[in-house]
């Protein structure tokens, strides 16, 4: 493939990247729910950074895409809201993977 | 060849630290190796008192019966103790975690396999005797080779220190020779007391770093 060809591949497959996932703090908070089965708001708070208000609003998006369950529960006497990606999250964060994978693959060195 | 990280690199590179500290997550607070160590320590006063079980028909129904029990309750407990445990001190401080748990079918699998490997190992020394006082060494591979497999995703010097500890303690251990029940006494209580110690140190860093939430 020459080396335009491939530039303009990877401009075309940029465009079709899942936007959901591709905002950084959705995707930081996509990668940490991969690696887990469940994570409740404070661990998130705490590994994405994120200030309450942030992390909430970027959970409501993530839910409204079906990414992201989101139940409010009891751990012994304490509450918790438990975050868990969907099967469709996970099958959305896969496909984002190698989306990228492939674009960054054809973009000229 | 060019140095510099491609893009792809950087983002699976990022995609995996930010995982490895998820997975590391679960050994941050030292409480599964103080919880697990204490329990080791236990396995070895179990093996102290074996030995003073007079040997023949008692020792065989201890080794036997009661040891494989023993077992299998501390595996329960321990669980049942770090979740216990974690819900009191971490999860109100720092959030809880829950993980992706292995297939079922794998689940049912590693204890048949061990069962199955313990079994052939028992077999074999009961063929040439001259191989138990290889035991120590048998135990220390496994134990080690556990600790390398909870390294495999976290990362943590501690484990992998731990893993060389507990190999080179069942090579010592079997290089010096003595009886069985001993051996279990000193490299079980050992390896425990620095399992355990590692994971008070990692407890007091913790809770040093994460103080209770507000209100607690």
């Amino acid at each position: 493939m020459n080396e335009s060809a491939g530039a303009s591949e990877a401009r075309q497959g940029l465009t079709e990247v899942d936007r959901v996932i591709h905002e950084p703090a959705r995707l930081l908070i996509a990668t940490i729910l991969y690696a887990v089965e469940s994570a409740d708001f404070l661990f998130l708070l705490r590994e994405s950074g994120l200030s309450k208000g942030n992390l909430s609003s970027h959970l409501s998006r993530l839910e409204g895409a079906g990414y992201v369950a989101i139940e409010k529960t009891f751990r012994g006497k304490i509450p918790l809201t438990i975050c868990r990606l969907t099967e469709s999250g996970r099958e959305a964060f896969r496909a984002y993977r190698d989306h990228l994978r492939r674009v960054v693959a054809n973009l000229p060195e | 060849m060019n140095n510099s990280k491609s893009p792809r690199h950087s983002l699976d590179e990022q995609v995996q630290q930010v995982q490895r500290r998820t997975v590391r997550y679960w050994f941050e607070d030292g409480l599964a190796e103080l919880i697990i160590g204490a329990f080791f320590v236990l396995i070895g006063l179990y093996f102290a008192v074996a030995g003073a079980v007079p040997q023949g028909g008692p020792r065989a129904v201890v080794s036997g019966l009661v040891f494989p029990a023993f077992i299998v309750g501390l595996g329960l407990a321990s669980r049942r103790l770090i979740g216990r445990a974690k819900e009191g001190l971490v999860y109100p401080r720092t959030g809880y975690v829950s993980y992706v748990r292995p297939p079922a079918r794998r689940r049912w699998l590693t204890p048949i396999v061990a069962g199955i490997v313990g079994a052939l190992l028992v077999a074999l020394i009961r063929r040439a005797p001259s191989l138990e006082s290889w035991i120590p060494a048998l135990w220390g591979l496994p134990v080690g080779g556990l600790f390398l497999l909870m390294n495999r995703s976290a990362r943590l010097l501690r484990l992998s220190f731990l893993a060389a500890f507990s190999a080179l303690t069942g090579l010592l251990l079997a290089l010096r020779g003595g009886s069985t029940e001993m051996n279990g006494a000193i490299f079980f209580t050992l390896v425990g007391l620095v399992m355990a110690a590692g994971g008070a140190l990692a407890l007091r860093r913790y809770l040093r770093h994460a103080p209770p939430p507000e209100g607690a």
